[in-house]
């Protein structure tokens, strides 16, 4: 497993268009087929979603491989003007043998009278290309004898009977595409002699993570663990669904006593979240700050340089220390600030997590910069011994922070920036594994599969990258083609989601404020086979059953809500109408799931709901 | 020597000449290979010029002008998009677009024409441009 460095977006198809090839000319062509038996093309997209469960099938235009591979190695193995004539001929007598048809039966048309302006248009345009492509042909016969001996015993049909254009036109392109087949025997075989190879490569990218997926008949992984995600099985609450709705049932009591302002205070909201790993930052600089006290005194009797070594990096130490302890201060309820919207407090605490992050990756590029100065100031001297153990307390906190940093502040990070941009991936850092087959041009084969179902465990918001490359003995692997499919529960199935409604009672109930909150849980249909990127990253709309926990009576004792809702936006908002089964009363609902699940709200010990 | 699909320009008539001449290229909608002069290789020229006319159905047609001097002042209003008109003189032949443009010249320095370079000549005046 590599952890990505996520920061570029890499190109979709990758395109050499030096001797003719079309640009964006695809080797790869792939199909989607869902558990639903529907085929979905997914070429000609910039970026393709598909089902979680389904199979893709990969089909490669070994034509265009070949160009491009022998575009790309030839240049080692054969002449420049050989492979150009090759390519170029090989174009052309494909192009002019398509044509014939298309062209014959224009003809067709435009003798029938009166021609109208489209059997015109459509003669010239058929004429016009088969023209091009043959004249192309001609070209390069003008300076090869071999081709043009060629031609010349095609043209000769017409002095022992008048043909058609279609049959001369057969004979010139036929006798054409059959001398590019045997230039391109001769490149073929120089290839292999060079030890030219295909690969095709196939990884899932899961949080960062990337894991290669076995291609039949291009690699040698072993197929991965079987698992489906399910569309229509409700399974019981897991541990976290439960933390979630208690977490709910606690915030729904502090709106139902504070109003809605209490999910807006930042000592109440950020500290769960934002708490955690400031404080392993600060044991860890505490570590540090002993360890930095011990060696200050130790250098006390050595050069200046490195006492001042050492001052430099505990003033250091003691700033980031300072920062982070205002920062646990922010956060850590000593502030009664309240947000002016949601949208204020998500702001204010991203800003602070990236400035934590630079803060904290600067301080440990510092401090690392500082144990190899001093080690180097030190050399062999006395001192060496508890430089030693500085060194590896100090390098042991640093992992730790940067692990801090790299994990927990940066999922965090993620969240609030959003998770509805699509995933950033840097796929330079898919590397091919030694089982990736190295294969020669003759040995690819035509087609094969990725039935994600093989793919081991997977969720909504992976992405799966293909790379088509080709190297040799002598050049180093290119990358021909990269497809990226990112996977999200496109076909129609039940989600469960946990939130919190705001309930409006349309009887009377013991309820003094217009809404009582609380905790709530949905039952989704959601997918319904629409596979816009935005629909499944932002729109996600669903609809369902939803069951609440009310207390219309005030009596402390949960009533039955039912509900039916519709649910939008990854389900942050829902809206529904409902039914208080306890008090027969019913009522509209809107409801929110909080964006930070992280977030632990404080319990309010007061039982009693307004 | 049959020839299908070739006008050949009476020689004796210059206002006949002018005449069919003028219907062919600016009416008919054809793309037109014109052989100039007279002699042997004129007529290996046309013969196989004519065979690569094709069926009825096809706009490829050929005019013979013995005499291309008669025709003149019609080929100087042809359009001449790449300036070949200089090269016309004692050239071989000439290929006309079904737009009526100029489109490749058979120059009297070159060979006799292979049927390679007649339906080059043709195939010019099949192009876009």
């Amino acid at each position: 497993m590599m952890k990505l460095n996520q920061q570029i977006i890499a190109p979709i198809c990758i395109s050499l268009g030096l001797t003719g090839i079309g640009i964006g000319a695809r080797v790869l062509t792939l199909n989607e087929l869902d558990e639903d038996g529907n085929t979905t093309n997914l070429d000609g997209k910039p970026l393709a979603i598909v089902d979680i469960n389904s199979e893709i099938k990969i089909s490669l235009d070994l034509i265009t491989l070949e160009d491009w591979v022998v575009e790309l190695l030839g240049k080692d193995a054969v002449s420049d003007e050989l492979i150009h004539r090759a390519i170029v001929l090989q174009e052309a007598s494909r192009m002019g043998l398509g044509l014939i048809d298309p062209l014959t039966q224009a003809l067709e048309r435009w003798t029938v009278s009166p021609k109208g302006p489209n059997d015109v248009n459509e003669l010239l345009e058929k004429l016009h290309k088969s023209a091009e492509a043959k004249l192309k042909i001609i070209g390069i016969a003008e300076k090869d004898p071999a081709l043009s001996a060629r031609l010349n015993a095609a043209y000769e049909i017409v002095l022992r009977r008048r043909v058609s254009r279609a049959t001369l036109s057969r004979n010139l392109f036929e006798a054409a595409a059959d001398y590019a087949g045997q230039l391109r025997k001769t490149i073929d075989e120089a290839l292999q002699k060079e030890g030219a190879y295909v690969q095709l490569g196939a990884w899932i990218i899961q949080d960062g993570q990337d894991r290669p997926l076995h291609l039949r008949g291009f690699d040698q992984y072993p197929e991965g663990d079987f698992f489906v995600v399910d569309r229509w099985t409700l399974l019981p609450l897991n541990e976290e669904q439960k933390r979630q709705l208690k977490n709910m049932e606690s915030a729904a009591r502090e709106v139902n006593k504070n109003g809605i302002e209490a999910l807006l205070k930042i000592d109440t909201v950020a500290h769960g979240a934002v708490g955690d790993f400031l404080d392993r930052a600060r044991h860890c600089l505490e570590r540090i700050e002993t360890e930095l006290a011990s060696l200050k005194v130790a250098v006390a009797e050595e050069a200046e340089s490195i006492r001042n070594l050492v001052v430099e990096a505990r003033a250091e130490q003691l700033r980031y220390m300072s920062y982070v302890v205002s920062l646990k201060d922010k956060y850590a309820g000593e502030s009664s600030a309240v947000f002016s919207s949601g949208a204020a407090l998500l702001e204010s605490t991203h800003a602070d997590l990236v400035g934590f992050q630079q803060r904290t990756k600067s301080f440990i590029s510092g401090q690392a910069q500082f144990l190899i100065e001093l080690r180097t100031e030190v050399g062999t001297s006395t001192l060496g011994g508890s430089l030693t153990k500085a060194e590896k307390v100090i390098e042991t906190c640093l992992e730790e922070l940067d692990d801090v940093v790299a994990n927990f502040a940066g999922d965090l990070s993620e969240l609030l920036k959003g998770s509805l941009l699509s995933q950033e991936i840097n796929t330079a850092v898919l590397e091919f594994g030694e089982e990736v087959l190295k294969l020669t041009l003759d040995k690819v084969p035509q087609s094969t599969e990725l039935n994600l179902k093989r793919a081991g465990m997977r969720k909504a918001k992976d992405v799966v990258i293909l790379k088509l490359a080709a190297g040799s003995a002598k050049r180093q692997r290119q990358v021909l083609e990269e497809r990226r499919l990112d996977l999200y529960r496109v076909l129609t199935h039940i989600e469960m989601s946990i939130g919190m409604i705001f309930a409006d009672p349309t009887g009377t109930t013991g309820v003094q404020n217009r809404f009582q909150a609380g905790p709530s849980y949905s039952i989704l249909f959601k997918g319904f086979g629409n596979r816009e990127a935005n629909y499944n990253r932002l729109l996600t709309p669903g609809f369902g059953l939803n069951v609440s926990a009310l207390d219309f009576d005030k009596d402390d004792t949960p009533e039955l809500g039912i509900a039916v809702v519709g649910s939008a936006f990854r389900d942050y908002l829902q809206v529904g109408y409902g039914y208080n089964v306890n008090e027969d009363v019913g009522y509209w609902f809107f409801g929110l799931r909080l964006p930070l699940p992280a977030f632990t709200l404080p319990s309010d010990q007061s039982p009693s709901l307004p | 020597m049959e020839l299908l699909k070739t006008t050949i320009l009476p020689t004796d008539e210059k206002k006949l000449a002018l005449h069919i001449f003028r219907q062919l290229i600016f009416e008919k909608p054809h793309v037109i290979l014109v052989v100039c002069g007279r002699g042997p290789d004129a007529e290996t020229f046309v013969q196989r010029a004519d065979r690569l006319t094709f069926s009825e159905k096809d706009p490829r047609w050929v005019v013979w002008a013995r005499k291309p001097e008669q025709i003149k002042e019609v080929i100087d209003q042809l359009k001449d998009p790449q300036g070949l008109r200089d090269t016309l003189r004692d050239s071989r032949g000439f290929s006309l677009s079904l737009t009526d443009e100029l489109r490749d010249v058979i120059l009297g320095s070159e060979p006799v024409p292979s049927l390679m370079r007649i339906d080059k000549a043709f195939t010019k005046a099949e192009t876009k441009t």
